[in-house]
């Protein structure tokens, strides 16, 4: 016999209002509604709609499950369905166990009052016996790692530090479902990886985890499965890697626009970029790993001699990780543009960036290679994504893939 | 590998079923939030209690101050005879400050979980925490604050010369009572009072309202028909009756603080069961 699901969604719709007084006053009609023992409307009202439709999924003990889709598709709902914030429209939940959330960290914390009396707030809100918290003080502090400002108010904090120190205590929770919600996009990379271990851990001793990241790297390095959804509706469900491959078939269009920053003068315009898939069509996503081509149209202001351009490629969270310059340094052997349309196009044969969220910086110079002529910023915004058959558990923090020819000796 | 089911674990269900209908759990669900409530509940008293005072001079002082300023208006006004208040059978100073702690008790009683429901929102729409635990932290502040007042009322009682008599002690219970009564109508408000902004702001004009209904500043009127408004307060009976054990030794009217408070402790369950079923409505509105 299979064990029960830890949770199951059972066709669970939830509808919002997207208008607030009249939300305020749907609450009050509901709330008399209930008192006389009547079921909550199963309709939409004016100003309402579905944020989340009919959608169904189990997670069972010891998996880790990633709720990928764009914005507004209705990840965070789910999760604050499935922790009973907010309770189905229609269909049911049913949660078995204690259920923890890694959703914000520090909860409760008192500004004024020092890191080591918030601890005992913080243990509270979350549901961690006050003995217990009592017990492990001082592992708490260790695991916060923030030295004497322990005993400091706790607006003398930088945010790194409330994060640190709410985490610390969030691992002392006891659950058996633990949701997690963009916390580990706070912190640099140690802190980070130190969370997503503890996450790994908990899972491995039989915890059922959800987690939601905007970060599809982080989703395929630690999900075994993942939901998709969709503008509120349920897509697939399957490993991470078939999610995610998916995934990159609904472009998601760029939320930065293009910033030009010229040299000494203005000497060229960017008028399109875009990446190109393998077939030719354009794409925000790409696969990992995959062929990929750059294409730029570009006007050139005036007669650009002999350039040199350099694509720089820059991960969402820290500096740029990757570069790319156009043939040769020797001026000699470069092509000079007239003042006009043009279009350049690199091919990339293996693209090696790692799963993640990039933007693509331009920089253009002159003949002697000195002047610049030009930059251009997030000139295209794209995704990578895990390919089915990438190893991705080991890339923690690393951007680029290299290429090696492996020998060994063994047998 | 897999298991047979674990049987310990809870199982929670959460569908659009009107809780009204499951009476039973419904009921067990209150007292389990209630149990679970308890030391979130301690905690949040501390943060307040702490956060409140550490960045202040002269700190807990301030409990007292608001009542015992009013207390010295009154006894002001009452002296040049600006107000012409009817001859009280007690040293008027005493009677007006004894009223005035008591009736301190029952307006922040009020308004107090309203206020803690507030302060905590920003985390129950993020974190499954008791729900209940406001109402008891609330609670927990008037028991502190009840305290500090019995402290002021018997440097009162012995500045002013009152014979100390024990049944004074039975004042604690009706004292007890104008919090329950207080924290009972408070709880009522909050599902409305978190919707909008509203109450919170007319629950302060009413209360100031019903100061001047409740024989506080002055002794209860015979005359009709203004002794009827004090007769049908429902506080009147308590804080009277208290006022008069701690002074006096002795209750006028017993049968009203039996009526009144057995009405507290109906309506008081009533207002839990409300609570819990509007509760979560409201939250779902004020988090998306």
């Amino acid at each position: 016999m299979s064990e029960a699901p830890l949770i199951r969604v059972d066709r669970v719709s939830k509808k919002f209002c997207r208008h607030l007084k009249r939300s305020l006053w749907y609450g009050v009609k509901d709330v008399a509604r209930e008192m006389i023992g009547r079921e909550r409307g199963r309709g939409l009202r004016r100003d309402e709609f579905w944020a989340i439709d009919d959608v169904s999924f189990e997670v069972k003990r010891g998996e880790i499950l990633g709720l990928v889709g764009h914005n507004g598709s209705g990840k965070t709902t789910m999760l604050r369905l499935i922790n009973g914030l907010i309770v189905p429209d229609r269909g049911e939940v049913t949660i078995r166990g204690r259920v923890g959330a890694l959703i914000q960290l520090g909860a409760g914390f008192s500004p004024i009052l020092s890191g080591r009396e918030n601890i005992h707030i913080n243990g509270a809100v979350l549901g961690i016996p006050t003995a217990e918290i009592q017990r492990k003080l001082d592992e708490i502090i260790d695991f916060a790692d923030i030295g004497k400002f322990i005993d400091a108010p706790v607006r003398t904090y930088s945010s790194g530090m409330r994060a640190r120190l709410g985490f610390a205590v969030a691992i002392f929770m006891n659950p058996d479902i633990l949701l997690v919600d963009e916390v580990l996009a706070v912190g640099d990379l140690v802190f980070r990886n130190k969370a997503m271990e503890r996450m790994l851990a908990l899972a491995n001793s039989g915890v059922a985890v959800v987690f939601i990241s905007h970060n599809t790297g982080q989703v395929s390095r630690i999900c075994q499965s993942a939901v998709m959804l969709e503008k509120g509706q349920f897509v697939a469900k399957g490993s991470t890697a078939e999610i995610l491959a998916r995934y990159v078939e609904v472009n998601q269009p760029g939320q930065r626009s293009m910033l030009h920053f010229p040299g000494t003068e203005q000497s060229f315009v960017v008028r399109k970029a875009a990446l190109l898939l393998k077939g030719g069509q354009p794409s925000k996503t790409v696969l990992s790993g995959d062929s990929v081509t750059i294409q730029l149209d570009f006007e050139a202001v005036k007669m650009l001699d002999s350039p040199l351009f350099s694509l720089i490629f820059e991960p969402e969270d820290s500096q740029a990780v990757a570069l790319l310059v156009s043939q040769s340094l020797n001026a000699d052997l470069r092509p000079s543009y007239e003042a006009g349309a043009h279009q350049l196009r690199v091919g990339l044969p293996s693209f090696s960036l790692l799963p993640g969220h990039y933007s693509l910086r331009l920089s253009v110079v002159g003949l002697n290679g000195v002047i610049l002529l030009g930059r251009v910023a997030n000139m295209i915004n794209f995704e990578v994504v895990a390919r089915p058959d990438q190893f991705n558990v080991a890339s923690k923090g690393c951007h680029v893939e290299l290429q090696g020819l492996w020998e060994g000796s063994g047998r | 590998m897999s298991s047979p089911s674990d049987p310990s674990l809870k199982v929670t269900h959460y569908s659009s079923e009107a809780k009204l209908r499951h009476p039973v759990a419904l009921l067990k669900g209150i007292a389990e939030g209630m149990m679970e409530s308890r030391e979130l509940a301690w905690q949040l008293f501390l943060r307040d209690i702490r956060q409140r005072y550490r960045q202040s001079v002269l700190g807990i002082l301030w409990v007292i101050i608001p009542p015992l300023v009013t207390t010295l208006i009154f006894i002001f006004l009452n002296e040049r005879k600006i107000l012409n208040i009817a001859e009280t059978d007690i040293p008027y100073p005493i009677y007006v400050m004894i009223g005035t702690l008591l009736w301190q008790l029952f307006s922040e009683s009020v308004s107090t979980p309203l206020k803690q429901f507030e302060s905590c929102t920003p985390i129950m729409i993020k974190i499954n925490m008791p729900r209940e635990a406001p109402i008891l932290s609330s609670l927990l502040q008037m028991l502190f604050l009840l305290m500090i007042q019995s402290l002021m009322a018997l440097a009162a009682i012995l500045y002013f010369d009152i014979t100390f008599t024990w049944a004074a002690l039975l004042a604690f219970p009706l004292a007890l009572m104008m919090i329950l009564m207080g924290t009972v109508a408070g709880v009522l408000l909050i599902p409305l009072g978190a919707l909008y902004k509203d109450v919170g702001e007319s629950v302060g004009i009413l209360l100031r309202f019903l100061f001047f209904l409740t024989p506080i500043v002055y002794p209860p009127p015979e005359s009709w028909p203004y002794s009827l408004l004090v007769q049908w307060n429902p506080v009147t009976p308590l804080l009277m009756g208290a006022r008069d054990l701690i002074t006096k030794g002795v209750v006028v009217d017993i049968v009203p603080v039996l009526v009144v408070s057995g009405g507290v402790v109906v309506v008081g369950l009533l207002s839990l069961v409300f609570f819990r079923v509007a509760v979560p409505i409201v939250l779902e509105r004020l988090g998306s």
